[in-house]
């Protein structure tokens, strides 16, 4: 490198220019690469949920078709496809994200929201034929409009019921989403609005309710409890 | 008043009504136990009783009773008694509004794939919302009114017989509210929808609702073959209706949209503005050292001067000031390093000023002046610039240097910088400093730090914008300082001063990097700290006094990007700083409040590709830190010949930029409140 160095004062524009056009198009290019993977995400769960749509249409004609004969076959987790659970958190995950495009994120979470009530209805309708499956349902509404304090705690405790008892059938639902099929859902559980609200057996309770508040409300976490732990032994030997 | 309404489909268009039509019995009850249950004896074994009745009746009772409403049906109608009832008629209901429609101004079909499994499987063709004008204006008068509407629709059979009818929708929906509706319309084509008032009348009136269904049945049979009845059935099930608390509902929900979020930090706008706040102190950042760069790629493409060391053509006098306060630790190796340079014995002085230091500095000093080039004052301490000034005054020399005390110099560092001053304009020549002997970890980050610096100076001379000469082995013109006026105290940062001066003068200030000079850092966090406060806040007091240059033409890239950008930058960094402060305080906010209220102490699925930040901060931050190392790999070359940072340049970039903010946000406050900074 030559030594020393100096030289005058006066600013060369062009150097300016050059500048502000190389910034720009790393500026271009950063927005572009996180488009692109945006759209990857988006599309990752559009395949996922597509997935999960044939998944259950599959077994809901199936259990058309053979009626009463597809109970032997269908177990409480053969409905909601393992895959529903994860595309709640991934969605959720680029809500947070800047840049992610809105109306599509808002119409993958309508589909997703539409997939569970899907998995709802179906589960219910299998639960009413088959008397091998007793499912406990718990639907989940919170908002995300900044007007709900206790849904991110209410949430953490969905998740750690989730975790702890799998066999346990929650729905989460944004319940300021725009969806005529999820507004029905509301009114027929008759869910007045204040959130963060849980139906459990048809009956809404309001207000942020922890694991032992749940399971007050509901005994038969204890019997999910001992199949899990029957289920966890079985797998160890 | 306990008043049970139970609506059937409006009389008033019954004549119109194609027998098979589909209508359904939409329900809005405000039910007493005691009547409930009357009502639900009362319909046992009703083939009108649809799940959406049973299941409202059943919720009603819920508590107390378990009603097998299936097992029911077959069984005979029991008489009802009226006297329970208390039924308004429509006159009484609707006073003010009978017979008014209001034309569906808005209507959203949904025939995406959302909606698919609707349309498909649960025999809907319309799933859409309607709004009624009128309904959207505010104040209307039937507003006020406990109304209820239904949706009219007027529809074209299907089978192309042109018999156009009026279809009334079994959907009850309350006032202004926007009705999301799936329209069980299979076999008809609606042309036009308008919004009605509901008609009570009393209940149950017609047997054929018996024959509604198997009719519907019936007909689905005929057009889509084999018509499960079962599925019929079940899209039964999706008859909206309101509940008797839907008002109260809507208007919570309306309230809670309304308030006021806990955290203004949470506040949708607020994050707005700081994302959009990030990405122009990321633009600006990313500006300047993309400008620095370009200037270094220019500049190594021209190649004005030769590459090898110039011996010079004559050589000036040169007096080396060693300004020293309590340095008796270090002042020794400094003197010597001094006495070691490789130049001319009679064209070198070296002034030793000791400023009232109260320890043994002047007796390690006194020892050097058995050598004829050193010289040795005491004076009553009053800081470095008084020193500087001091030796000044008792010199004659053409070029006057500035040693600090705890730095040594290269043997041949001086022969690098005389010549500079070969070009008249020069008023000013800064060397390359290094760090000396870096042992902590703090040092050996500062080590990093400097070789950024010496890019710094040496790209900021090239672009004729250098705006500190630092105390370690800077020359000035003596003829020039004397013009100038000497040092001055400027917040004891005289060196930063006496550049800005210069330039504001007109005066060139150049850099030769190969004049080597190390100078020992501070070895500890708070001593560190001390140096930074000083510096930053000198800086900043000093940008005030000479505010006039920023944005000033004049001044070429010094007034229009360097200075602006070096003032930019300290607010970055503390704005970066305090922004990854709250997002790490909230992320771990959340994770603490995760595992405590889920029992789970790792998240799931955390770990997934899927989860990997991509936003486009991140890449910009990412090509921003690349674009430091890069920086500093040219600082390492032009420092010592050698493309290889040093190999604390991991962790340089990784803490540095979270330790840099605490000296910074100090130095503000200090500068903002005009504390005034000491040296020790």
């Amino acid at each position: 490198m030559e030594d020393p160095v100096v030289e005058t004062r006066s600013a060369r524009w062009s150097s300016y220019i050059v500048a502000f056009v190389i910034t720009a198009l790393i500026f271009a290019t950063a927005l572009y690469v996180s488009n692109y993977f945006n759209n990857r995400r988006i599309a990752d769960i559009q395949a996922t949920q597509d997935n999960i749509s044939i998944d259950i249409l599959s077994l809901e004609t199936q259990f058309e078709l053979l009626a009463e004969h597809a109970c032997r076959d269908i177990t409480e987790n053969s409905v909601l496809s393992s895959e529903i659970r994860p595309l709640a958190s991934r969605l959720s995950y680029l809500e947070l994200q800047p840049g992610v495009d809105e109306n599509e994120l808002d119409r993958l979470k309508r589909y997703y929201s539409l997939l569970q009530i899907k998995d709802l209805m179906l589960m219910q309708e299998v639960t009413q034929k088959c008397r091998n499956i007793d499912p406990v349902f718990i639907l989940y509404f919170y908002s995300n409009k900044g007007d709900c304090e206790d849904c991110e705690q209410q949430g953490y405790v969905l998740t750690g019921l989730n975790e702890r008892y799998p066999q346990l059938r929650i729905y989460s639902f944004d319940y300021n989403l725009d969806l005529a099929a999820l507004q029905t859902l509301i009114d027929i559980n008759d869910v007045r609005g204040a959130v963060p609200a849980l139906v459990i057996n048809g009956q809404a309770y309001y207000g942020f309710k922890t694991m032992d508040d749940i399971a007050e409300i509901l005994p038969e976490l204890s019997t999910l409890e001992e199949a899990t732990r029957t289920t966890a032994t079985s797998t160890d030997r | 008043m306990h008043v049970a309404y139970i609506v059937d489909s409006p009389s008033k268009h019954r004549e119109t009504i194609e027998p098979h039509a589909e209508r359904e019995a939409a329900v809005l009850l405000r039910v007493e136990p005691r009547i409930a249950q009357h009502a639900l004896m009362d319909h046992t074994g009703a083939h009108h009783l649809y799940p959406s009745v049973a299941e409202l009746l059943r919720r009603c009772i819920a508590d107390k009773t378990h009603v097998d409403l299936d097992a029911r049906l077959g069984k005979g109608k029991k008489a009802r008694s009226k006297s329970d009832f208390h039924v308004r008629t429509s006159e009484e209901f609707f006073e003010k509004i009978l017979e008014r429609t209001f034309e569906v101004c808005k209507r959203d079909i949904f025939a995406d794939c959302e909606t698919f499994y609707l349309k498909e499987f649960r025999l809907v063709r319309h799933v859409g919302r309607f709004v009624a004008e009128d309904f959207a204006r505010h104040n209307h008068p039937i507003r006020r009114l406990d109304s209820f509407f239904h949706l009219r629709l007027h529809v074209a059979h299907l089978h192309g017989r042109s018999v156009r009818t009026e279809h009334v929708s079994g959907l009850i929906f309350y006032e202004k509210c926007i009705l999301h509706v799936a329209c069980r319309m299979i076999f008809w084509h609606v042309e036009r929808v308008e919004v009605v008032p509901l008609t009570l009348e009393e209940w149950p009136r017609g047997k054929r609702k018996a024959h509604v269904l198997k009719n519907t049945i019936r007909l689905a049979n005929q057009v889509r073959n084999r018509m499960h009845v079962s599925r019929f059935r079940h899209a039964r099930q999706y008859i909206p209706y309101l509940p008797p608390t839907a008002s109260a509902a809507f208007s919570s929900k309306r309230e809670h949209c309304r308030r006021e979020p806990l955290f203004a930090i949470m506040h949708p706008q607020f994050m707005n503005a700081a994302a959009l706040a990030t990405y122009v102190l990321l633009f600006t950042s990313l500006y300047f050292e993309v400008f620095l760069l370009l200037a270094f790629v220019r500049r190594r493409f021209q190649k004005t001067l030769p590459a090898t060391v110039r011996v010079p053509t004559h050589f000036p006098s040169v007096a080396i000031v060693v300004p020293c306060y309590n340095e008796g630790r270090t002042v020794e190796s400094t003197m010597r390093s001094l006495l070691a340079l490789d130049y001319p014995a009679d064209r070198l002085e070296i002034i030793a000023v000791d400023d009232g230091s109260v320890d043994n500095t002047l007796e390690v000093l006194r020892t050097f002046e058995v050598d004829p080039r050193v010289r040795v004052f005491s004076k009553a301490n009053g800081g470095k610039h008084t020193a500087m000034n001091h030796a000044i005054e008792r010199t004659h020399a053409e070029l006057i240097g500035c040693l600090d005390a705890d730095s040594v110099v290269a043997k041949e560092a001086l022969l690098r910088i005389v010549p500079v001053f070969d070009n008249e304009k020069i008023a000013a020549v800064t060397p390359g400093i290094h760090v000396r002997d870096p042992q902590t970890i703090l040092q050996h980050m500062q080590h990093v730090e400097y070789r950024l610096s010496i890019f710094n100076r040496f790209i900021l001379a090239a672009l004729g914008s250098a705006f500190i000469t630092p105390g370690p082995f800077s020359f000035f013109r003596a003829s020039v300082i004397r013009e100038l006026g000497g040092w001055r105290y400027a917040h004891s940062t005289e060196d930063m001063e006496m550049a800005l001066r210069m330039q504001v003068a007109g005066h060139l200030i150049a850099n030769a990097p190969k004049a080597v000079v190390h100078t020992a850092t501070p070895r500890t966090l708070p001593a560190l700290f001390r140096q930074r406060v000083r510096w930053t806040y000198g800086w900043l007091r000093n940008a005030v006094d000479y505010r006039f240059m920023l944005g000033n033409k004049k001044y070429g890239n010094l007034g229009l990007i360097v200075l602006p950008s070096a003032i930019l930058s300290i607010g970055a960094g503390i704005y970066f700083f305090l922004r990854i402060l709250a997002e790490g305080v909230s992320m771990l906010r959340d994770e603490f409040a995760r595992m405590y209220f889920s029992g789970l102490y790792v998240s799931p699925g955390s770990f997934e590709l899927f989860y990997v930040n991509t936003s486009a901060m991140i890449f910009l931050v990412f090509v921003s830190v690349g674009l430091i190392l890069i920086l500093i790999s040219a600082g390492s070359f032009i420092g010592t010949g050698s493309r290889k940072p040093p190999a604390a340049t991991p962790l340089f970039l990784l803490f540095y930029s979270f330790l840099a903010p605490l000296w910074l946000s100090a130095a503000v406050v200090r500068a903002v409140f005009k504390t005034g900074v000491r040296w020790r």
